[in-house]
C-alpha cells in the first residue's frame, strides 16, 4: 500500500528545517533552484530567501521528527545507526578505525545552529 | 578470471564506445592553460545536450549565480574557463556511457556517487585551499576505471558484481579477484591514455591506496571525498559500503569536526541539484 503524505505550502520564512520539498522550487525564469525530494536546510532556506523565493511546498511530517530520506539529516537515532554501521562494514569487521563514521553520525543525529526542532 | 595487462587495458580504451568529440577535447584540454574561453565555448556550444546540461548546472542553486545565463559564452565569462570546463565534462561524461551493458551494474547509483564525490572534493578544496576545479574534475573521473571495465568486459564485470554481492566485499577486490587489477589501475591508465597531469593520474590510481609518506595532494583529497561520498550514502545504494579509510591521509587533510559538518551540509544541499542538472 502506498503511504499518502501531504504536502503543506508555506512560507519561506516559516518552514522549519529537515522537512523534504514536495515541488521543486523554480526562479522566475523557471530554472530549477531546487529539485522535490531534496532536504531542507536552514542556509537553503537563507539562499531561496536572498533570490526572493516566498513560499515553498513542503511535505507535511506526520511523525513530527523530521526527514528521513537518504540525503537527509534526520530520522532516528536507531535507524541511523543501524544504516552507518552497514555502509561502515568493511572497518568494522576489521576493526579499522574510520572516524568519518562518527562524525557522520553525529551529523545526521544533532541539531544544527539555526535549526528549529 | 583473468589477468589484465596495462596493454590490455590501454586496448579497451582505445575501443571504449565513442564519446563525443567534444568531451575527449575538454579532457584533452584540462591540462592545458592555453585554450582560449572562445575555443572552449565554441567547442561546448557544438553539441547540443552537453550545452543544454551545462547551462542547467551553470543556472542551478550550486553555483547561485545572480541572473539566469542564456549562452555558454556568458556562462564562460560568468563561471570562468576552468570551472566551465569541469562542468562541460561531467555534462559529457555523464552522457557518453549510457549505452554500455552490464548486468547488475547501476549506472544511476555510479554518477550518484561520482557527482557526491566530486561536490565533496570540492567542498574540502575550498576549505583547505586546493584547486577546486582539478577536485570537482578528478571527483567525478575518480570511478572512470569501472566504466571501461564495463565496457570492454561486461560479460566478466557482471561476475566479478555477483562475486561482490556473494562475499560483501568491496568492489575493488572483488574486480581485482576477476581481472589482477582493479578499477582504480584501470583508471590511472585511462588518465595517462587521456593525457591527463601526472598528479591527476596518480590520484586516480591511488584513490584507494594513498602513499604513506607523501605530503597532502590530490590523492589524499579525493580518497577522503570518495570516503565522505560513501558515507553520506549518496548512491542510494542498499548494499554499499565505505572503503576502509587511511589513516594518515585522514591526517594530512586535517579537516576540524567543523569543516566536516560545513562539507557534509554542502555536500547534502547540493547533491540533488547537480544530480538533476546532470543526469538524464
Amino acid at each position: 500500500m502506498q503511504e499518502t503524505m501531504q504536502t503543506l505550502a508555506t512560507t519561506v520564512q516559516s518552514v522549519p528545517p529537515g522537512l523534504v520539498l514536495a515541488q521543486p522550487v523554480l526562479d522566475a525564469h523557471a530554472q530549477l533552484l531546487l529539485p522535490a525530494g531534496a532536504p531542507v536546510t536552514s542556509s537553503m532556506l537563507h539562499n531561496l530567501q536572498q533570490r526572493g523565493i516566498q513560499t515553498v511546498s513542503v511535505q507535511a511530517d506526520p511523525s513530527g521528527s523530521g526527514a528521513s530520506a537518504p540525503g537527509g539529516r534526520k530520522g532516528s537515532i536507531e535507524e541511523t545507526q543501524a544504516r552507518l554501521h552497514h555502509l561502515f562494514r568493511p572497518a568494522l569487521r576489521m576493526e579499522q578505525l574510520n572516524p568519518l563514521l562518527h562524525l557522520i553520525l553525529r551529523y545526521r543525529t544533532t541539531q544544527r545552529p539555526g535549526e528549529e526542532p | 578470471m583473468m589477468q589484465l595487462t596495462p596493454e590490455a587495458i590501454r586496448r579497451s580504451v582505445r575501443e571504449l564506445p565513442a564519446l563525443p568529440a567534444v568531451v575527449l577535447e575538454l579532457i584533452q584540454s584540462l591540462g592545458d592553460s592555453e585554450v582560449s574561453a572562445e575555443q572552449l565555448a565554441a567547442k561546448i556550444s557544438q553539441d547540443q545536450a552537453i550545452a543544454a546540461k551545462t547551462l542547467r548546472l551553470a543556472n542551478s542553486s550550486f553555483y547561485g549565480l545572480p541572473r539566469q545565463v542564456t549562452s555558454i559564452a556568458e556562462a564562460t565569462t560568468i563561471l570562468g574557463l576552468r570551472t566551465l570546463r569541469s562542468v562541460a565534462t561531467a555534462a559529457g561524461l555523464a552522457g557518453g556511457f549510457a549505452h554500455s551493458r552490464c548486468e547488475g551494474f547501476d549506472f544511476d547509483a555510479f554518477w550518484r556517487h561520482s557527482i557526491g564525490t566530486a561536490l565533496t572534493a570540492h567542498a574540502i578544496a575550498q576549505r583547505t585551499r586546493q584547486d577546486v576545479d582539478a577536485a570537482f574534475t578528478l571527483g567525478l573521473l575518480h570511478d572512470i576505471g569501472r566504466l571501461v571495465l564495463i565496457s570492454a568486459y561486461p560479460a566478466e564485470y557482471a561476475q566479478a558484481i555477483a562475486y561482490r554481492a556473494e562475499q560483501d566485499c568491496l568492489m575493488h577486490v572483488a574486480e581485482k579477484h576477476w581481472f589482477g587489477v582493479d578499477h582504480a589501475d584501470v583508471g590511472g591508465v585511462v588518465a595517462e591514455h587521456w593525457r591527463f597531469a601526472p598528479a591527476v593520474v596518480a590520484a586516480i590510481s591511488c584513490h584507494h591506496r594513498p602513499a604513506a609518506d607523501s605530503t597532502r595532494g590530490l590523492t589524499d583529497l579525493v580518497h577522503v571525498a570518495d570516503n565522505i561520498a560513501h558515507g553520506l550514502d549518496l548512491s542510494h545504494k542498499q548494499d554499499d559500503m565505505v572503503p576502509l579509510l587511511a589513516l594518515d591521509a585522514w591526517s594530512r587533510m586535517a579537516l576540524t569536526d567543523a569543516q566536516c559538518m560545513e562539507v557534509f551540509d554542502a555536500v547534502s544541499q547540493q547533491h540533488e541539484v547537480v544530480c538533476h542538472a546532470l543526469l538524464p
